[in-house]
């Protein structure tokens, strides 16, 4: 059986690397898709600590922290269309008129 | 180094020493000895199934039950449906387009034409743009 420990560094590494995307990237597709990995690193762990304590209640909740991912995903590609009529672009630096 | 790189070292450095900290902690951390496998003679598949409808069995591994967690997710799910057909779909001269809709473009007479959601624009600006095949 694979320590818990080098799930758990999986998940940081994806984790860190989903913080990377969302501090960088200006695309807003590629900004969901960062947001989709820190969930799914999330994911990992409950899944991990499901199989470590022979509970299958992570694993069960991981799916629906998968269908919450889902529903986040169809909102944000609504948003990202009304950004990219409104704006011609889907550069999220360039929505400047919609702060308050 | 261009502008571009420099702009996302800082932000690298700060994923990278946040998964430092994060593996230190890991490492560190005792879990206890693990239950070994799950109890239960029943797959993991059809117990997650009994967990998500609250199903009482026997020789189904051991979970809370999660019905109502599944009703509400289901709603959500409804919501985000709904909320992404409003986004999406748009006014042309009046008329509701939506995805499985093309041909508003064809029938559209009017001076102006909508552009975004916020107003109109004249249709021989350069801010109007294509949106429909």
């Amino acid at each position: 059986m694979v320590p818990i420990e080098y799930y758990l560094l999986l998940s940081a590494a994806v984790f860190c690397i989903g913080v990377f995307g969302i501090l960088t990237r200006k695309n807003a597709l590629l900004f969901l898709m960062s947001v989709e990995l820190l969930l799914n690193a999330a994911n990992i762990n409950l899944v991990a600590f499901s199989r470590f304590h022979g509970n299958l209640t992570g694993q069960t909740f991981s799916l629906f922290t998968l269908a919450l991912a889902a529903a986040e995903v169809a909102i944000g590609i609504g948003i990202i269309l009304v950004l990219y009529r409104n704006f011609a672009d889907v550069d999220v630096t360039k929505a400047t008129t919609m702060r308050w | 180094m261009t502008n571009q790189d420099r702009g996302s070292l800082l932000p690298g450095l700060a994923a990278v020493a946040l998964f430092g900290v994060l593996a230190v902690v890991f490492v560190r951390a005792s879990f206890g000895d693990p239950a070994g496998g799950f109890a239960g003679s029943e797959g993991v598949t059809a117990s997650i199934g009994y967990a998500m409808f609250n199903i009482a069995h026997p020789d189904a591994i051991p979970s809370e039950g999660f019905l109502v967690a599944f009703l509400l997710i289901a709603v959500v799910l409804d919501a985000a449906l709904d909320g992404a057909v409003l986004l999406a779909r748009r006014d042309e001269g009046g008329e509701i387009t939506t995805a499985l809709r093309s041909d508003a473009a064809e029938t559209d007479t009017t001076e102006e034409r909508v552009a975004t959601d916020g107003g109109t624009v004249d249709a021989d600006s350069d801010d109007t743009q294509e949106g429909h095949n």
